[in-house]
């Protein structure tokens, strides 16, 4: 077993009566040190803006989303147990966040898309969209507080 | 019945075996956890289509939130994490004192609960004073109201949702914090060994997850705009 | 054993296991929580049941009849709001699940018997909200609660006591789900696998991942709902930027799934009325238990098809109305599979099959004309008619709630050990089946004439069709007074069904009707399947222990 198990009677998975599986210690001292590195990378990513360098939208986003889905395995893969654990978990939680996406994908399939046939279908009460051409405060300014 | 498994006091009469108890405890709070991400599911994604309907007030409005205080409160939730996860190992485990461990790192854990909730405190009460509020408290007539937004009479939405997900979550944090304490009695009575730990890990598996909606909220609110 | 066997050596049975009002208020045993679901919806069936009887009568003639256009608004919104939240979810899944689900299994109770309990009071808690919002003046927004009619001013705020209601019902629906999804995975008797479960087993299975996965966004959608409400945060709120229509999104994408959580457990209850009545093993069971997965899970798909009308885009609508139709897929499996399973079987016509063929006949012509529903041209005419309401009434009622009383006569001997007077039951199901179609294929006609749903008042035209609607509406009424009279006399009557009435081989009817407290006097050795009649070791004979207690008495 590549997990090492530190009482010294575990190691029988199969066993209905050990149950317990126990992590070594520094594995999970490397998955807090990769979370917390995870963070600064992300807070030093978002003082660049990529949208304007490269022109493309939603670069950023991009970035911050590939950060925070990792740390998000890695706890759900160490802290959680998810790694070691019957996978029927695994499929739960992985479950939910595909419905996650459904219902992101089709809502958006809707909200991104009207007035594109039949414009009356777009119509706005009043279009807070024409706001954004107004006043573009270029480059990221901080508030600092 | 007259099974033997009836000699085991953690044994529930309706399972047949430690491991088959564990499971259908585990699988029950991993199914809660699947239902806690549909249930903050709608609010992200408003806040994602809103993001992108008025993308420069997004922008603006998300650069009125402090990025030191939310990259602060990540650091808090990480390390409450790992102390969390330290602690279900320590009741997993049969050495002495293991309980006393447990104890110490869930008081752990429940102090960077309160240290992160003082700091959405001090966040909270800065809204609160120049008037970005969500629906009828939002006020662009505080003398103090950012500049930048007054050209956005929409800004008030991206605070409805600032409040309502971080609202929702400090909620979350605040159950988190009982069902630690929860643990710290039981641990006191010196209750878990490695044959009988689930509550732990099934409160360590919540905390987890409070700290994974975080992990997306921060980047989604704070710095992506 | 737990239990201690009576003086006559016979082990007690779980309606004896405890006597006086508190031995039930506190009891962990799924069977008595089962029981006390089962009167609590049957009590949300009346409520909801008269206020329809109050809505076809007033539709009586035109203009005002018994009541005026705020009280019918009103009552319409109960008839709705009880039937959807606290009687058609509940009803099969929490009753007759909670009954029979740990039996079916083997096991001695679901995983989490005191969460099962919660439930229950979550249940009563959520019911006790939505009879105060009643109180206080009603609702008049429909059971939907539609933005931005709902968020207007023209709206009371006891809007905000019955969102709360469903929002608490909600997580009652949840916690059940979640029960019996660890029942299925982890309390499975030894010899039960995955494809020796009953097919109800498998519909309550796929319904719970409905329930643990779609209701919580309900929850946050009625949250966001009286956040709107009473803060004015302006998501729902076309003024400020926000979109009254992303409140359907997020609606539908919990109430289209929830026609599912309403009619699977319903299909899985035809699937063991069919195979028993017909003495055959179930044809297809593979494919009728994958198909009720697969309902499962393309329900999260198409839940747009509501929304063809309310200004969602077209790119949207189209690929909504294109995914609707697989829908058809599955629920044709289970169709053309029952009738398969009759096909050259022995039929009896015991009332709970008439129930089960009530359904299949009715469930048709309600699937069906949900195909016409989610072609898009057609559904842009039909939208809000009559249509539509005759439509899921066919699904709900002549689907669900038919199945379900199928359900509770085929099971009644199991659960309360008595039988009920079969005359009078044929003739109950003869004025349902006939009051029903009276009811509601006339809706069907006034829908494609024009007639609009939610309205108070219309053409002189509309009248003879409206009151042969109503008449019928009488008519199901006067069968469920029957039905209701012969089961309550049948429980003052001595425990006589024996423990197999209907000679089933399914694992429910192995042990003694009705069960001892942890179901099984011994764990059950399962070598076949539910539905084995021509298995050599399947003669319907009930185990050795159970029978011998039953002979004692
Ligand atoms: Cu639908």
């Amino acid at each position: 077993m590549a997990h090492a198990s530190v009482s010294a009677d575990h190691g029988h998975h199969d066993d209905e009566q050990h149950i317990a599986h126990v992590t070594p210690i520094k594995v999970y001292f490397a998955v807090w040190a990769a979370l917390i590195v995870g963070t600064v990378i992300t807070v030093a990513v978002s003082y660049v803006d990529f949208n304007v360098i490269l022109g493309v939208p939603n670069v950023n986003l991009f970035v911050a989303m590939i950060v925070a889905i990792t740390k998000a395995l890695l706890v759900c893969a160490f802290f959680m147990h998810l790694k070691y654990d019957n996978k029927i978990f695994a499929v739960t939680f992985a479950s939910a966040a595909i419905f996650l996406a459904i219902f992101f994908l089709l809502t958006f399939s809707d909200l991104m898309t009207r007035g594109q046939v039949d414009d009356k279908q777009g119509t706005f009460v009043k279009d807070h969209r024409a706001q954004q051409q107004v006043a573009p405060s270029a480059t990221p300014q901080r508030s600092a507080h | 019945m007259s099974g033997s498994h009836h000699d085991n006091p953690y044994l529930a009469h309706h399972f047949d075996t430690p491991r088959q108890q564990l499971e259908a405890n585990k699988l029950g709070i991993w199914l809660f956890l699947g239902q806690e991400i549909m249930f903050f599911s709608a609010l992200f994604v408003g806040l994602m289509i809103f993001r992108s309907w008025y993308p420069q007030m997004y922008h603006t409005a998300a650069h009125e939130l402090s990025v030191p205080q939310g990259a602060f409160n990540t650091i808090v939730l990480i390390c409450s994490s790992l102390t969390m996860a330290l602690a279900v190992r320590w009741a997993q485990m049969d050495v002495p004192n293991n309980n006393r461990t447990v104890f110490w790192l869930c008081l752990a854990t429940f102090a960077l609960a309160g240290v992160f909730l003082v700091v959405k405190y001090f966040e909270y009460s800065h809204k609160i004073h120049v008037g970005t509020l969500p629906g009828k408290f939002f006020d662009p007539s505080n003398p103090e109201f950012p500049a930048a937004l007054k050209q956005f009479d929409n800004a008030k939405l991206f605070f409805g949702f600032y409040f309502c997900l971080t609202g929702l979550h400090g909620i979350h944090v605040l159950a988190g914090m009982g069902v630690i304490g929860w643990i710290m009695v039981r641990a006191r009575r010196n209750e878990f060994n490695s044959k009988n730990f689930a509550a732990v890990e099934c409160v360590g598996l919540y905390w987890h997850l409070v700290d994974l909606v975080w992990i997306f909220l921060f980047p989604l609110l704070y710095l992506v705009g | 054993m737990s239990v201690a066997a009576t003086a006559s050596g016979r082990v007690p049975h779980y309606l004896e296991a405890g006597k006086g009002i508190k031995s039930w208020l506190v009891t962990l045993d799924h069977k008595r929580i089962g029981v006390m679901y089962l009167w609590s919806v049957l009590g949300a069936f009346l409520l909801g049941g008269l206020a329809a009887i109050l809505v076809r009568t007033e539709l009586w003639s035109t203009g005002q009849t018994i009541m005026d256009a705020n009280a019918y608004n009103r009552m319409f919104t109960l008839h709705g709001a009880a039937m959807v939240f606290l009687f058609i979810i509940p009803s099969v899944p929490a009753a007759l699940g909670n009954i029979l689900l740990p039996i079916m299994l083997g096991a001695k109770d679901v995983a989490f018997p005191r969460l099962n309990l919660a439930s229950y009071y979550i249940y009563l808690v959520g019911a006790l909200f939505a009879l105060a919002a009643i109180a206080f003046g009603g609702v008049d927004t429909g059971w939907t609660f539609y933005t931005p009619y709902s968020t207007s001013d023209k709206v009371a705020n006891t809007a905000v006591m019955m969102t709360f209601a469903a929002f608490v019902l909600g997580f009652s629906s949840i916690f059940t789900g979640i029960n019996f999804i660890v029942t299925v995975h982890k309390l499975r008797a030894p010899g039960i696998t995955w494809f020796r479960m009953p097919l109800f087993v498998w519909a309550i299975y796929s319904t719970a991942i409905l329930q643990v996965l779609a209701t919580p966004v309900l929850a946050i959608t009625l949250l966001l709902f009286m956040v709107e409400r009473t803060f004015g945060i302006g998501i729902f709120d076309a003024t400020i930027g926000g979109d009254p229509v992303l409140f359907q999104h997020f609606f539908w994408f919990y109430s289209h799934p929830a026609v599912y959580i309403m009619i699977l457990p319903g299909m899985g209850i035809i699937s063991e009325l069919t195979s028993t009545f017909s003495r055959r093993p179930i044809f297809g069971y593979t494919a009728v238990a994958f198909s009720s997965v697969a309902l499962a899970i393309f329900s999260f798909l198409v839940w747009g098809h509501h929304m063809f009308v309310s200004g969602q885009s077209e790119y949207a609508s189209a690929l909504f109305s294109f995914l609707t139709f697989f829908v058809a897929l599955p629920s044709g499996v289970k169709m053309f599979n029952w009738l398969g399973t009759m096909y050259k079987g022995s039929i009896s016509f015991a009332s709970p099959n008439l129930y089960a063929m009530a359904f299949m006949f009715l469930f048709s012509i309600g699937g069906l004309t949900g195909i016409f529903l989610g072609a898009l041209s057609t559904d842009v005419h039909l939208t809000d008619s009559y249509f539509v309401v005759a439509h899921f009434h066919y699904v709900m009622m002549g689907g669900t709630i038919f199945a379900f009383f199928g359900g509770i006569h085929y099971w009644w001997p199991k659960t309360f050990g008595v039988t009920y007077n079969e005359g009078l039951a044929k003739i109950a199901v003869a004025l349902q089946f006939i009051g029903f179609n009276i009811t509601f294929f006339s809706q069907f006609i006034l829908g494609t004439r024009g007639m609009p749903r939610r309205y108070f008042n219309y053409p002189p035209d509309f009248e003879e069709l409206h009151r042969i609607s109503t008449i019928g509406s009488y008519i199901v009424f006067a069968g469920f007074l029957l039905t209701a009279w012969y089961l309550i006399a049948s429980l003052r009557k001595e425990k006589n069904a024996g423990d197999n009435p209907w000679h089933s081989v399914a694992l429910e009817w192995q042990t003694s009707s009705p069960p001892p407290v942890e179901n099984f006097v011994e764990t059950p050795k399962i070598k076949h399947g539910p539905y084995d009649y021509d298995h050599p070791d399947a003669a319907p004979l009930v185990l050795a222990s159970a029978s011998s207690n039953r002979k004692a008495s």
